[in-house]
């Protein structure tokens, strides 16, 4: 062996004892896993655990010095470990904030909802009081005009609803059934009651007493119908009131006076409140 | 003479003694991490789990490998460690992921008019856990 075989033979012994290790597989999955991560949510949601993560994969690049292959592996596995749980992380903090965005509109839509319906529940609150105050004025109205009204006929609250009863005589004179002036006045004043009252009435003549049955029968009726026409001429609705022809048998009593006993009067039946229905037809 | 037979003892006791035991603060610390992971619901997110029962296999090959090997034991060890982190890390993942979806489905309903919706969601302390 020459002298010169032997320094190349040392010569290949030497580099091949520092020849350190380049890479391995595992090492460049770590740093292809790094790199995507650097792109990905870790990138911009949590840049720190990326640095720590990046730190691994410096001890992994470091551990390439050892020449053993399996420190450099065990190493890029957690490096791959830690890069994995930076993106994780980078996600978690993309979620939460989604989370608190969702859930401030939530907070201001449930707002939204609960102004609108308190604002639906002030009008509707407006609103009843103005048919409260609507109410009130009509009741007050018709107490008023029932007041009026009682001065000068006889109101009664009876089973079959309101009775006012005005005597013939203030309204006809004796035998006829044409409305006398006064007596329009007094009608005048039953119409603005029913008007307020808004419930249907029929109208019914008691005859006279006195005199033969059955003229004042046949009187009653065209009195019944006059009266009712009357009040439909002063604004009381076709449909609110009906005549009705005098009954045989005098339904309700008559005060006991000469004036009823001669002319006798003409009862104005307003239906029970709750009723207002047609006349007749429940 | 004499220098032969006491090197053989030491050698001889060397190998009674066996191998040193597996590094007490790294054991502790993967062993703290997988409890940590677990508590939080390690077992009940799919991707957290398979890291976690791969944490606890690496604990125990790290406790094989340490006779033969206690260097690459302790680098199982850390790998352990590694594992439960992420594991515990992509269980949160999945709180969040959840917490989003029922938060999402809260304005939803709302938008629908469903009137469940209105009843206020849960506080949260200060890790973002409902009360």
């Amino acid at each position: 062996m020459t002298r010169t075989t032997l320094v190349l033979l040392l010569g290949s012994t030497l580099s091949a004892g520092c020849a350190h290790l380049q890479s391995t597989g595992r090492l460049d999955e770590a740093r292809a896993t790094y790199e995507k991560a650097q792109q990905g949510p870790a990138g911009a949601s949590s840049p720190a655990d990326l640095a720590t993560a990046k730190k691994f994969l410096d001890v992994a690049e470091k551990g390439l010095e050892t020449g053993d292959p399996k420190v450099v592996d065990d190493r890029a596995t957690i490096a791959i470990l830690k890069i994995q749980a930076a993106e994780a992380l980078g996600r978690t903090h993309e979620l939460a904030a989604e989370r608190d965005r969702t859930l401030q509109a939530l907070g201001a839509t449930r707002q939204q909802l609960l102004d609108e319906a308190q604002q639906r529940l002030a009008l509707t609150r407006v609103e009843l009081e103005k048919e409260k105050a609507a109410r009130d004025a009509a009741e007050a109205r018709l107490a008023e005009s029932k007041a009026v009204l009682a001065r000068e006929a006889q109101i009664r609250e009876l089973s079959e609803g309101t009775v006012i009863t005005l005597p013939g005589g203030q309204l006809f004179r004796q035998g006829q059934a044409e409305l006398l002036p006064s007596g329009k006045d007094r009608l005048s004043r039953v119409a603005d009651y029913l008007k307020s009252a808004s419930r249907s009435a029929r109208v019914q003549a008691q005859p006279p007493k006195k005199g033969s049955r059955k003229a004042a029968l046949t009187l009653s009726g065209k009195r019944a119908e006059s009266v009712r026409d009357f009040l439909v001429g002063e604004g009381v609705t076709a449909r609110q009131i009906i005549a009705e022809p005098p009954t045989a048998t005098p339904t309700r009593t008559l005060p006991n006076s000469p004036e009823f006993a001669t002319n006798g009067a003409v009862d104005i039946v307003l239906e029970p409140a709750r009723g207002g229905g047609t006349p007749g037809k429940p | 003479m004499r220098r032969w037979t006491a090197g053989a003892l030491v050698a001889f006791g060397w190998a009674c003694a066996g191998a040193p035991p597996l590094p007490a603060d790294k054991l502790a610390q993967a062993e703290a991490e997988v409890r940590a992971a677990q508590e939080i619901g390690g077992e009940r997110a799919p991707q957290a789990k398979v890291h976690l029962q791969a944490a606890r296999e690496s604990i125990e090959s790290a406790r094989e490998t340490n006779n033969s090997d206690p260097e690459a034991a302790a680098r199982k060890l850390e790998i352990a460690r590694a594992q439960a982190e992420l594991a515990n890390v992509l269980a949160r993942e999945q709180l969040a992921r959840t917490e989003a979806e029922q938060a999402h489905a809260r304005l939803d309903a709302l938008r629908r008019g469903t009137p469940d919706a209105l009843v206020p969601e849960p506080t949260r302390d200060a890790g973002g856990r409902a009360r």
